[in-house]
């Protein structure tokens, strides 16, 4: 009995003893963050204060998430116990990993120590994971690994994997650090209902690595779709009835190193060396069957990738070496590249079509956005060979006399104007450019759905400009067409 | 519409005014007016072999001559016994529909006993009422059994979409007295004639309700005058409201000054107005009426969106137009008939919808009621590429011509189809390489297959979905009877939804 309460005593000391030593490499970020207004793209929100956790790397530098310091306009941090809160400035940023390094600006909190890196997990293991968002002391939990899943991290889709935590009380995934003996195992970066989302260690190592030793070398992408191939009839219309592996190749995306190697209806059998399944998985050593594009987090661009195709019931062998993975060149960007992009042109205000500006449609912007939006979100958004193409939309007009007849026009493609076809703001200000069309006086804009051609006159544009920017409050620094010289 | 708040309903009955009714005589005119009672029953547009719960509702209708009870398709839309009750009767007798126009929400009514309207004199109508000028409206309304009559006075004369079909407008007026529900069909009287027919209202403001003015009542009526209902005249065309009040516009265009127009935006394939009128061009003039740059007509004493002078022809009318193209001013004469089949988006209201049950894959055609199926709010709920295609069916080049948007629409699961599931709510677009644009074309491409499989293609999806040709057919069979299906296919003919008669024993 007694040793029994000796272990009782001891278990309850035990946890709040770990966090106290932690406190010296676990802090709390407080950033000031300024998000941009896609109603208003000349402009940008009420500022927002937010709170994260970071993680010491050495004397000077904290780890913490890429969301965390996206559009920070003023970071500092603050250790546990100590009054002062210490600036810091982004030393780097992996949009893909969803990993940042900070520095502090001046002076950094005495006595930080070093939160050395762990192993992997594997399922069923028990873990704490630690917060301070607020109060004095780290706060931890208990909390055992019940999956890894592949899936996008929130600033860019693209696919990693993730292990998930049961935790039933809201408010986690803002980096909380996940330890076991002492180490960093993992740290926390969503949450959706009782499912915490965290990046597992190797994630944190990979990008570490290549951080301390540039050129940095980022994250790759095949450039294809797959779809699993569990049917049996499929396999025979594919030639793929000898094997029981493999999956239905179902896009390849036209800035793919694969598109000239890869086909729509290819089984692909093998990536990297490893057999893929029928689901499109494969059994990993520690986290059992997983996606096979987990292994996009072993690959670095440079490296070499090999896939082994069916084709026509013929097996083939391909490599290509891929380049880094550029979320930019996604054709409606993803919401790490937030900044609206966007032009004037007499009172008409256009913008490429980004993950930002549908969400500025609210927490229900995938019911909320117009229709089109999401469709061509959806099934249109395979980027171009060179990476550039965009989806152009008129937002809407502002009204003044020079525009009447078009006030109520919103929310549609522009797809041509002044007869070429538009890829991108830049192509549209080009366009609007075109000597012919200026010097007959008029712009043609044509828009969908609906294929509503615009008319309008050139004469005069300066001082519609400039009645707009003093109508409706728009700064000078605000991108308005210009005419080339 | 919706995004506004707007709330039009159709009602299936009257009510009583806001203001207290005057002493209105109807003389001769109540043994003229009828209430309807309906017995319906809807297909189930998910299973389309099931029906719904029958459900009872009632509704007005009145005595226009020998062609019959003229009241509202809404109220006698999936009817499967109607009857009909005079002012004073206590028996109601047998109706069943003659002729059923769900575009412009009106329907006739007959009764097998021509002597049945003996000593019964027939409502004519009048012209539109003006604005300001008071109307009776006369009927049935719920909460009572005697005969109701609500004045109110002429708010305007628009032209707008009737609810009932969801997806037709029509010439319309306004009333400042509500129409409630067992008030739809019933007559709007000035004096002793119709002006109108009661059918909707706006639950977003007091005392809005709608009629069917005279003239459309008059096109249904000539429309049926051949025994048959063809229906108003299909559009397919768009246009850019009020462009032309931009000055560069109308100079790039060279408008006259003072000189109106509308300038088309989009002309469908299957519109009659394709290979006359195209993208971009001015319509300066419609049956020699100009029209103005906000794309109105001067009519009767209103000016109101041209389409009405379009909207009030027959299918297969001679129609002119007066066209501005690249500065070149013709005439154009088209036929108002469509070109080719299309998705209209419009309440079907089929006794049965088309479908095609094989191998446990049920196949249906896209319709407004199948994407109702979702719920009060299909419109943010359903599938975005349906809800697509329902909005945006003249811009998607692979479906044009389409008679059918075809569905896969429920899995009834066996080992043939066990891989099926993916495909839910996917659109048809081929089988075995072959186009399909009907359930027919489907119907013919799966009948006609030979080979070890049947392979469908589906819009937006870049795997196909293959089922074994033999094990399939066999499995046919079984399937039907495991899931206790009593029609495997239904491929038309569109068979209006009210089936009601009079029954075999008169």
């Amino acid at each position: 009995m007694k040793k029994l309460w000796l272990s009782l005593v001891l278990i309850c000391f035990s946890l709040p003893l770990a966090a106290k030593s932690l406190e010296s490499s676990i802090l709390r970020i407080h950033s000031v963050v300024q998000r941009s207004d896609y109603d208003a793209p000349w402009t940008a929100k009420q500022n927002q204060r937010m709170v994260h956790m970071g993680v010491v790397l050495d004397e000077k530098t904290l780890l913490t998430a890429a969301f965390a310091v996206k559009d920070a306009r003023h970071l500092e941090a603050e250790k546990l116990g100590d009054p002062k809160r210490y600036p810091l400035r982004i030393e780097f940023v992996d949009d893909v990993a969803n990993l940042a390094v900070l520095r502090f600006v001046d002076d950094a909190p005495t006595a930080l120590e070093v939160l050395p890196l762990g192993s992997d997990l594997r399922l069923g293991d028990n873990v704490n994971l630690y917060q301070a968002l607020e109060g004095e002391t780290l706060v931890s939990n208990a909390i055992k690994l019940r999956e890894v899943e592949v899936r996008p991290v929130y600033l860019v889709e693209y696919p990693l994997p993730q292990y998930v935590f049961e935790l039933r009380r809201a408010g986690y995934g803002w980096f909380e650090p996940i330890i076991r003996d002492e180490k960093l195992v993992g740290v926390a970066i969503g949450q959706a209902a009782s499912s915490v989302f965290a990046l597992p260690s190797r994630l944190l190592k990979r990008f570490l690595e290549n951080w301390r030793r540039p050129p940095y070398r980022g994250f790759v992408d095949p450039g294809f779709q797959v779809s699993s191939m569990l049917s049996p009839y499929l396999r025979e219309y594919a030639k793929a009835s000898t094997v029981s592996d493999g999956v239905w190749i179902k896009s390849v995306r036209a800035d793919s190193p694969f598109v000239d190697v890869v086909q729509v209806g290819d089984v692909l059998l093998e990536f990297q060396g490893v057999r893929v399944s029928a689901r499109g998985s494969y059994e990993h050593p520690r986290w059992g069957r997983i996606s096979f594009m987990s292994q996009l987090a072993e690959i670095a661009a440079g490296d070499r990738v090999r896939l082994t195709l069916l084709r026509d019931g013929e097996q083939m062998k391909v490599e290509k070496v891929l380049p880094a993975y550029d979320p930019s060149h996604e054709r409606i960007p993803p919401p790490a590249l937030s900044q609206p992009i966007y032009t004037i042109f007499g009172g008409f205000l256009f913008q490429e079509l980004s993950a930002g500006l549908m969400q500025s449609w609210g927490s229900q912007w995938k019911r909320r956005a117009p229709l089109p939006y999401l469709f061509e979100a959806e099934y249109k958004r395979n980027p171009s060979a060179d990476g550039k193409a965009r989806a152009v939309v008129l937002q809407r007009v502002l009204p003044i006399e020079y525009n009447k007849g078009y006030h109520e026009m919103e929310d549609v493609f522009v797809t041509q104007v002044n007869g070429r076809t538009i890829q991108h703001i830049q192509d549209l200000e080009a366009a609007l450019n075109d000597e012919k069309f200026k010097q007959r006086g008029y712009a043609h804009i044509i828009v969908e759905p609906g294929h509503e051609e615009v008319i309008l006159s050139y004469q005069g544009l300066d001082r519609v400009h400039k009645t707009i920017r003093k109508r409706y409050g728009i700064p000078d620094t605000a991108r308005f067409w210009e005419p080339a010289h | 519409m919706l995004k506004k708040g707007w709330k039009i309903l159709a009602i299936c009955v009257v009510t009583l005014g806001s203001r207290p009714a005057l002493a209105v005589e109807l003389g001769a005119v109540r043994k003229a007016i009828f209430k309807v009672q309906v017995i319906s029953q809807e297909p189930d547009y998910k299973q389309p072999w099931n029906h719904q719960p029958v459900k009872s509702s009632s509704g007005t209708g009145f005595y226009i001559g020998p062609t019959g009870i003229l009241t509202n398709a809404h109220v006698v839309a999936n009817g499967k016994f109607i009857s009909v009750l005079k002012d004073g009767d206590d028996e109601p007798v047998s109706a069943r529909v003659k002729f059923m126009a769900h575009d412009c929400d009106l329907a006739l009514l007959e009764v097998q006993d021509p002597g049945y309207f003996f000593g019964v004199s027939p409502i004519g109508f009048g012209d539109i009422p003006d604005v300001r000028e008071t109307v009776n409206t006369v009927g049935y309304p719920t909460g009572g059994e005697q005969l109701s009559i609500t004045q109110g006075v002429v708010s305007r004369v628009s032209y707008r979409r009737y609810v009932h079909s969801s997806a037709d407008s029509h010439l319309l007026v306004q009333v400042d007295s509500a129409i409630n529900p067992g008030n739809s069909g019933g007559p709007v009287l000035q004096g002793k004639t119709a002006v109108g027919v009661a059918f909707q209202a706006f639950t977003g403001a007091e005392n809005t309700g709608y009629i069917i003015p005279t003239p459309v009542i008059k096109r249904f009526l000539s429309d049926i005058a051949d025994g048959r209902y063809d229906g108003h005249p299909v559009q397919g065309f768009s246009v850019q409201d009020n462009a032309l009040e931009n000055t560069a516009t109308r100079r790039y265009h060279g408008l006259k000054a003072g000189e109106g127009g509308v300038k088309v935006s989009e002309v469908a394939s299957y519109s009659p107005l394709a290979g006359a009128v195209a993208s971009g061009d001015i319509i300066l003039a419609i049956d020699g009426k100009p029209v103005g740059v906000d794309g109105k007509v001067s009519y009767l004493r209103d000016r109101l969106p041209f389409r009405v002078l379009y909207d009030l022809k027959q299918r297969g009318d001679a129609l002119k137009l007066d066209i501005l193209r690249d500065g070149k001013r013709s005439t154009v004469d088209v036929v108002l008939s469509a070109k080719e089949p299309f998705y209209d988006g419009a309440h079907i209201f089929w006794n049965q919808p088309r479908f095609l049950n094989f191998a446990g894959l049920v196949f249906t055609s896209l319709s407004r009621d199948f994407l109702e199926t979702w719920g009060r709010s299909w419109y943010l709920d359903a599938p975005l590429h349906l809800r697509y295609i329902h909005n945006h069916f003249s811009q998607i080049k692979e479906l044009q011509g389409a008679r059918d948007v075809i569905v896969l629409t429920e899995r009834l699961p066996h080992a043939v189809n066990t891989f099926a599931g993916p495909f839910m709510d996917a659109v048809v677009t081929r089988v075995n390489g072959k186009k399909v644009l009907s359930l027919e074309d489907l119907a013919r491409a799966i009948d006609a297959a030979d080979g070890s499989h049947l392979v469908f293609d589906f819009w937006q999806e870049e795997v196909p979905l293959v089922l074994p040709l033999a094990a399939s057919r066999s499995a046919d069979k079984d399937i039907s009877t495991r899931y206790k299906i009593p029609l495997t296919r239904w491929l038309g003919p569109d068979e209006d939804g009210a089936t009601a008669d009079w029954g075999a024993d008169k």
